[in-house]
């Protein structure tokens, strides 16, 4: 009877939620919470996000999520994909994990990005926070996909596994697991790479959406810090495709301008903690029917406000009252109907109607 | 002396008395909060492993020591000249942990408003993991500080100073 007590005091012990121990998620390509840790991490320790879809996700859940970038995880995962975490929460392992990582499940055209080639080797980095054996898989979305909805099991297909990988260095820093994995060919435009890492001693496993374009990238990163890019880590790939793609080249759009056929939508961004600011984005569509090769948005400040560093995801043409933002190198070719968003720190108050805006192509 | 003037001598007097309270009043307010501020920084650094997991921090032994800065914005009640009045303190905290090796910056854990109840068995209160983040603050703090707590640190020499207790150079 002593002993049985003594086993189930033993259980009770371990049963719960265990503290929630550092392990990992993607590093390169980014995750979305790597990279929206990298984009509002200040040297005093502040999370305080540039990026637009990272300072959403941060008002919604705070910052103690971010802190804990690594830990993406489901203490029950046990290698479960459908039917256990839903459609529309793959980013962040559904809901039963330690931190609320549902506002990265976000669907957003403006998440920090990296810039990719397809059908290019490139060497993925994996936090190893703490080290466990255990496979990564790792998925990419279909051609075909719709990033414009929450992303489904559906919309992945795998394109490889690697068990136990070696390490960088020892766990507890900025170290990683490393592997080579080639690119499919015949990617373009916006895609996630989402990799599962599914631990072989416990049921413990680790969820991480990276949002990827293969635009020709050599693993740029986009949408992180003050000026909408940071300084990444050089990728330089490891070894050259065993084989050439069978496939056709990829071919970039004709572009026709049209002269016209774009619009903008202001958006006032609810941010906090910094008084004499503001925040805000503006999405430029398509809206004509042939693609276009670049645009212009154009507005009047009339309550002297002024730009607090750079715009991300566009480039500063015209300086206050009467403001410019043009395209960025990656952004200015739309199809019909497509959007992009670029977005700014502003000094002075919000206007409380958004100002009009006029967009023209080129 | 004229009457007017006397009365004016008077008012101005008056008037200086008043602001000279109003001073002491906002001087008692801001050494109260400094107090509470050490108070709620060592409930914070010194409570145990589990006690953190019971109010929801996930620290972990791996973790090692956890060093906080702290920032009260409001207490309950809310118009106090001494500690031993307060009942409830609300407050922005920031932990590091020293045990992953990194500078400060790197090694902060957690951030954001909390409750704490004082007394001989000090009761932390943080947003429920898993709840509604901002209505869990509207249901921690009361709503006369709700602007304060969405809001982040307004004085960043208090995350300095834990900075430097913590060693970064």
């Amino acid at each position: 009877m002593v002993l049985l007590a003594a086993m189930l005091i033993a259980t009770c012990v371990v049963v719960g939620p265990s503290p929630a121990q550092a392990h990992g998620v993607t590093m390169f390509p980014g995750s979305r919470t790597f990279l929206c840790w990298q984009d509002g991490l200040r040297e005093n320790g502040q999370i305080i996000p540039y990026n637009p879809a990272c300072a959403a996700a941060v008002a919604q859940s705070g910052t103690t999520p971010l802190y804990n970038w690594f830990a993406v995880l489901r203490s029950d995962g046990g290698g479960r994909t459908t039917g256990f975490i839903p459609d529309g929460q793959i980013c962040s392992g559904g809901t039963g994990g330690p931190y609320d990582f549902t506002p990265y499940n976000a669907v957003r055209n403006d998440w920090p990005l990296t810039h990719l080639t397809a059908g290019r080797t490139i060497q993925v980095r994996h936090s190893n926070w703490a080290a466990h054996p255990g496979s990564f898989v790792v998925y990419i979305t279909k051609n075909g996909w719709n990033p414009n909805a929450p992303l489904r099991w559906a919309d992945l297909e795998s394109i490889g596994s690697v068990a136990n990988p070696p390490q960088s260095g020892g766990p507890g820093e900025l170290n990683y697991y490393y592997w080579n994995l080639q690119l499919p060919s015949g990617k373009t435009g916006r895609h996630i790479i989402f990799i599962h890492w599914i631990r072989s001693d416990s049921q413990e496993n680790f969820y991480s959406c990276s949002d990827v374009v293969f635009d020709g990238g050599n693993g740029e990163v986009t949408g992180v810090g003050p000026g909408g890019s940071t300084p990444s880590p050089s990728v330089t790939p490891t070894s050259t495709p065993t084989s050439t793609p069978t496939s056709t080249p990829t071919s970039t759009p004709t572009a026709t301008p049209t002269g016209a056929g774009c619009t903008a939508t202001w958006r006032t961004v609810p941010t906090t903690g910094w008084p004499g600011h503001f925040q805000a984005e503006v999405t430029v569509r398509n809206t004509g029917a042939a693609a276009i090769n670049g645009w212009t948005v154009r507005w009047t400040y009339t309550g002297g406000q002024g730009f607090e560093g750079a715009p991300w995801n566009g480039v500063l043409v015209g300086q206050p009252p009467e403001v410019a933002v043009r395209n960025a190198s990656y952004n200015g070719q739309l199809a019909p109907n497509a959007s992009t968003t670029f977005g700014f720190n502003a000094t002075g108050t919000a206007p409380s109607t958004p100002p009009a805006l006029t967009c023209s192509s080129p | 002396m004229t009457k007017v003037r006397a009365g004016l001598i008077l008012a101005l007097l008056v008037a200086a008395g008043c602001v000279l309270v109003a001073l002491t009043r906002e001087g008692d307010q801001e050494r109260v909060r400094r107090q509470l501020a050490d108070r709620v920084t060592a409930v914070l650094e010194n409570a145990s492993l589990a006690e953190h997991h019971a109010h929801g921090h996930g620290f972990t032994e791996k973790d090692g020591r956890i060093v906080c800065a702290v920032e009260v914005f409001g207490t309950d009640p809310a118009d106090v000249a001494s500690v031993a009045e307060v009942e409830w303190v609300y407050a922005h905290h920031m932990c590091a942990v020293t045990g992953a090796g990194g500078t400060w910056a790197r090694s902060v854990r957690a951030a954001g408003p909390l409750a704490v109840r004082l007394g001989h068995h000090p009761q932390v209160r943080l947003p429920r993991s898993g709840a509604n983040y901002r209505e869990e603050i509207a249901r921690i703090i009361p709503r006369r500080y709700h602007e304060r707590a969405f809001e982040g640190f307004a004085d960043t020499g208090v995350i300095e100073a834990a900075r430097r207790r913590f060693g970064d150079r």
